[in-house]
């Protein structure tokens, strides 16, 4: 287990608040530190009994914001504390627990930021070609001494579940957008040879939705709305990774509902709050492969200044169902 | 051996009921990858399973995945 207290600075946040995908990134950064807790090497120095270069593969996380506690209040110089906790199941499953908070004193101190995430070790093969991508178990000397569990993760049953199934909106008013396509850019989202890392996904799912809300072949609703969205939860199952230059389809689906809640974040001047509940599907243009699915659930929570994006929401989204 | 066997086919069983898959039938010379249709993450859960089941790691003490092609390979591990 690791539990650290640090300040964000800009290699977390650049010069502006922490997102969703900083954040996950951080988390992972962790997740890997603790791998090799106490040991003498370094996270890409684990290797398998035939010397093979492993990394943990994310194949599901789950990130649960309070919406007292949002993500996006989170700034630079801001002083922190982490703990990441990871268990093995079997010989080469992770599972793993996380918490994010603000250092305050107990009093002051807020609900935690949690996350859970469920990896699988596999070969390395981005400078092996001639090795195949397969799950492997690390050498015994080349690992942290991680608490064993005995439980079959959740996410585990759920993954193969969602596979086979699929996410479920369960709303009466679904709003379906065309597909997005999203091109892997070569040293803007993954570099040269390298997979995506799995953070990468939520921020091209929140790009398409960004997209969906905003343009004028689709809802249209004001840029303004942007900045009051804030995810409190996502559930992602990963299945299969993108290479730069290869194109990812997006296909999502999302519900618009009115809060009955006031004030969720507790700023007294909020004005109604709305949900926005949408699953995303990506997949591999190319291959037609899965890459993830993805199911979210944000709020938009509008400031007096917005009060128009308020009527804009009920007129574009809101009646347009009726 | 048999005990072994039977304690591998259930656990194979066990993980692949999680599929949805349909029934197959296991023999003691399936291929896990070929004949069964396991994937990485199938593989990963039922070495977990038969840890639990014989409270040994086998992979820790040297044995390698890759080795491991059929049903009689794994059971070897845990006789």
């Amino acid at each position: 287990m690791i539990k650290e207290e640090r300040l964000l600075d800009m290699s977390d946040v650049g010069l502006g608040n922490l997102t969703e995908y900083r954040l996950l990134v951080l988390l992972g950064n962790y997740h890997s530190l603790c791998l090799v807790e106490g040991l003498d090497i370094m996270p890409d120095q684990i290797v398998d009994s035939s010397e093979k270069l492993l990394y943990p593969a994310y194949f599901t996380t789950h990130l649960k914001i309070p919406v007292t506690n949002l993500i996006e209040n989170y700034t630079l110089w801001e002083n922190i504390q982490v703990e990441v906790d990871v268990k093995r199941f079997g010989s080469n499953i992770l599972d793993s627990a996380y918490s994010f908070n603000k250092k305050a004193s107990k009093e002051e101190l807020k609900e935690s930021i949690e996350m859970t995430s469920n990896s699988l070790f596999v070969v390395d093969a981005t400078i092996d070609k001639s090795v195949e991508r397969t799950s492997s178990v690390p050498k015994s000397n080349c690992i942290a001494a991680l608490e064993k569990s005995k439980v079959v993760p959740k996410a585990l049953k759920l993954f193969k579940n969602i596979r086979n199934n699929g996410m479920l909106l369960e709303f009466e008013h679904i709003v379906e957008c065309p597909s997005f396509e999203y091109k892997i850019v070569s040293n803007r989202d993954a570099s040269n040879n390298h997979g995506v890392i799995f953070a990468k996904y939520i921020e091209i799912m929140d790009i398409c939705e960004q997209e969906f809300l905003c343009s004028s072949g689709c809802l249209g609703l004001p840029l303004s709305i942007i900045s009051c969205i804030h995810t409190i939860d996502r559930q992602t199952f990963y299945y299969s990774n993108c290479f730069a230059d290869e194109v990812i389809e997006v296909k999502l689906k999302l519900a618009f509902e009115k809060c009955e809640e006031r004030n969720l974040t507790g700023e007294k001047s909020e004005l109604t709050p709305y949900r926005i509940i949408e699953t995303h599907e990506l997949f591999n243009k190319h291959t037609h492969n899965l890459v993830a699915i993805a199911k979210t659930t944000k709020i938009v929570c509008l400031s007096p200044k917005y009060t128009d994006l308020e009527s804009d929401i009920n007129r574009l989204v809101i009646k347009q169902r009726k | 051996m048999n005990n072994t066997f039977e304690v591998v086919k259930n656990c194979v069983e066990e993980v692949l009921s999680m599929n949805g898959a349909e029934e197959v039938e296991i023999r003691f010379d399936s291929k896990i990858v070929h004949d069964l249709g396991m994937k990485s993450l199938d593989i990963a859960q039922l070495i977990a399973l038969l840890e639990i089941q014989y409270e040994k790691d086998p992979f820790s003490e040297g044995a390698t995945l890759a080795n491991v092609i059929t049903i009689a390979d794994l059971c070897k591990l845990y006789e």
